[in-house]
């Protein structure tokens, strides 16, 4: 019987931006991987306020490349709406302006639209058709147990995501933990962190879920 | 002494132009005992001039009610002897041409007036243009004694562009004035309404594209969010083929959307004038109508949103594909993982 399959944000993501035109490979996998789909699709709520702050940003990118094209002067990752960028989003607006600018500001703001509009659309008719069970509400993390995840990754979402994994999985058979990202929970550091738990915190027993990491599968 | 009483409570509205104060403020404000101000303030309140805005068992403050200003914002004694100057020669002039202005003929003369002669009154952004704070009806007495220093240009402008007034209809007017003060935002809106009126598909994306482009940011940032929301809606209607059949329910979105944008252009444009100061605005005037508002847009773009996701079972996923352009985006952002 094929596993379910919990699902970290970083493979949503990759899912709805892939198109026809796709070159990297991960998004491939990620896109392949939910189009085949075997098990359960299991995910929190967490992961569904972390796409909706991303699917914002892209939004905010998009509008801050239009006021520079609007404006040479305006600098980009300066207006209030643009306050939480980080600075490799500001990196990103900023390469895309560069190779953008000298197209029509209509082209240009028509295609941003057009660019959300589908990636809103694929986001939302993956929770709408493929989406089996949403789960452990964001009050309802267990903030001790991010705080023993964030020992070893240094990560806030991606510790609440693994948290409620692991509170997911004391009552659940064991499923797959699904994610796309090749630092924090690439095989090693995946099997590190369950080391330390077992040294560190013997008492709880926590239960893992077993991971699938899409970078490195073939 | 009862003249004296007179100039005491002229005093007291003095203080209360801008904000609301206790009746110790007030005081302290125009130099007089504490019996004397609670006396007149309480004929005040039942003159209806002013009224109490914060009432604990501690303190009482006290707002100036200006019923001739939008939301009652303040107003300057002197300013609004200056805007009734001004409203007065502008309808001897409608009254010499044997005209009687409509609302929008009358403010957007007004408008031009004070500009025109440099006459420094506050003057803001609203729904259809520019506007004076104190509110121009053309069915209203606006005679007055006092003369401004310029009231010999006031009156030789007035005669001017009143003659020069002539127009086919409102709408044209509105164009006009808005084109006058280059305000971009404001012809879209107009030409939006009229292609939802005509049901023309192709010409409201391409203007929904150029209000997205126009959305000003560095102010309420909802603003920019509910219109892309907005934006974005109208083009997943288009995509599930259900544009023309809503286009009562987009007006009605963006007319929501555009009552609180014009209020925060409203905002910006009084926050600019020194006279007014933005925190006093915000707290005493403009922050719960700012709220109501923005509540408004969203319920006009959650109509329209929940239209789209009653459609969506039947939407043929992979149908969708990216032009050209948008590809690239998409191509150029391809590693963008956006995570913290």
């Amino acid at each position: 019987m094929e596993k379910d399959n919990f699902f970290d944000t970083n493979v949503i993501f990759n899912y709805c931006k892939f198109t026809k035109n796709t070159k990297l490979e991960i998004i491939k996998k990620c896109y392949r991987y939910i189009k085949n789909k075997k098990g359960k699709f299991i995910i929190c709520y967490f992961l569904e306020q972390e796409l909706k702050n991303i699917v914002k940003k892209n939004k905010v990118i998009h509008k801050e490349i239009v006021e520079k094209v609007k404006d040479r002067n305006y600098k980009i990752g300066t207006s209030t709406e643009s306050s939480f960028l980080k600075p490799k989003d500001v990196a990103y607006a900023t390469k895309t302006y560069e190779l953008k600018k000298h197209i029509s500001i209509e082209i240009l703001a028509n295609a941003f639209l057009e660019e959300e509009t589908n990636l809103d659309i694929k986001i939302e008719v993956f929770f709408e058709k493929m989406v089996d069970e949403k789960v452990v509400p964001i009050n309802q993390i267990d903030k001790n147990l991010v705080n023993k995840i964030y020992e070893i990754i240094p990560n806030h979402a991606d510790c609440k995501i693994l948290a409620t994994a692991l509170q997911l999985q004391e009552r659940k058979n064991i499923f797959l933990f699904v994610t796309a990202d090749g630092q924090d929970f690439n095989p090693n550091s995946y099997e590190f962190l369950k080391e330390h738990f077992k040294i560190n915190y013997p008492n709880e027993k926590y239960k893992f879920p077993e991971l699938l990491n899409l970078m490195f599968t073939i | 002494m009862k003249r004296k009483g007179e100039d005491i409570k002229t005093r007291i509205l003095d203080s209360l132009w801008l904000r609301p104060f206790t009746i110790q403020q007030i005081s302290k404000e125009i130099d007089s005992n504490w019996i004397t101000v609670e006396k007149f303030t309480g004929e005040l309140k039942q003159e209806g001039k002013i009224k109490e805005v914060i009432s604990t068992d501690k303190l009482t403050l006290y707002q100036k009610v200006d019923t001739d200003t939008y939301y009652n914002l303040p107003l300057k004694r002197e300013d609004k002897e200056t805007f009734k100057f001004i409203f007065s020669t502008l309808l001897n002039e409608y009254k010499k041409k044997g005209k009687t202005p409509n609302r929008t003929e009358f403010t957007k003369s007004a408008v031009d007036v004070i500009h025109e002669t440099n006459t420094n009154l506050p003057v803001v952004w609203y729904l259809y243009g520019q506007i004076p704070l104190m509110i121009a009806d053309p069915q209203k007495d606006y005679s007055t004694q006092f003369k401004p220093n310029n009231h010999k240009e006031i009156e030789k402008i007035s005669e001017k562009i009143v003659n020069n007034q002539n127009y086919l209809n409102t709408k044209e007017l509105k164009l006009d004035h808005y084109e006058k003060y280059n305000k971009k935002l404001y012809t879209i809106k107009e030409k939006l309404l009229s292609a939802l009126k005509d049901k023309d598909a192709k010409k409201i994306l391409d203007l929904f594209n150029k209000f997205y482009i126009e959305c000003p940011i560095g102010q309420d940032e909802e603003m920019f969010f509910l219109t892309d929301r907005l934006c974005v809606v109208v083009q997943k209607l288009k995509l599930l083929k259900l544009l023309e059949e809503n286009v009562i329910n987009i007006a009605l979105a963006l007319d929501s959307l555009w009552k609180y944008m014009a209020l925060n252009q409203m905002i910006q444009s009084l926050t600019k004038d020194k006279r007014y100061k933005k925190n006093e605005l915000m707290q005493f005037y403009f922050n719960p109508v700012v709220e109501t508002k923005k509540y408004m847009a969203k319920e006009g773009i959650l109509n329209l949103e929940s239209i789209y996701f009653s459609n969506l079972d039947d939407f043929e996923i992979d149908t969708l594909k990216l032009s050209k352009e948008a590809q690239e985006i998409r191509d150029i952002m391809e590693d963008w993982t956006g995570e913290d």
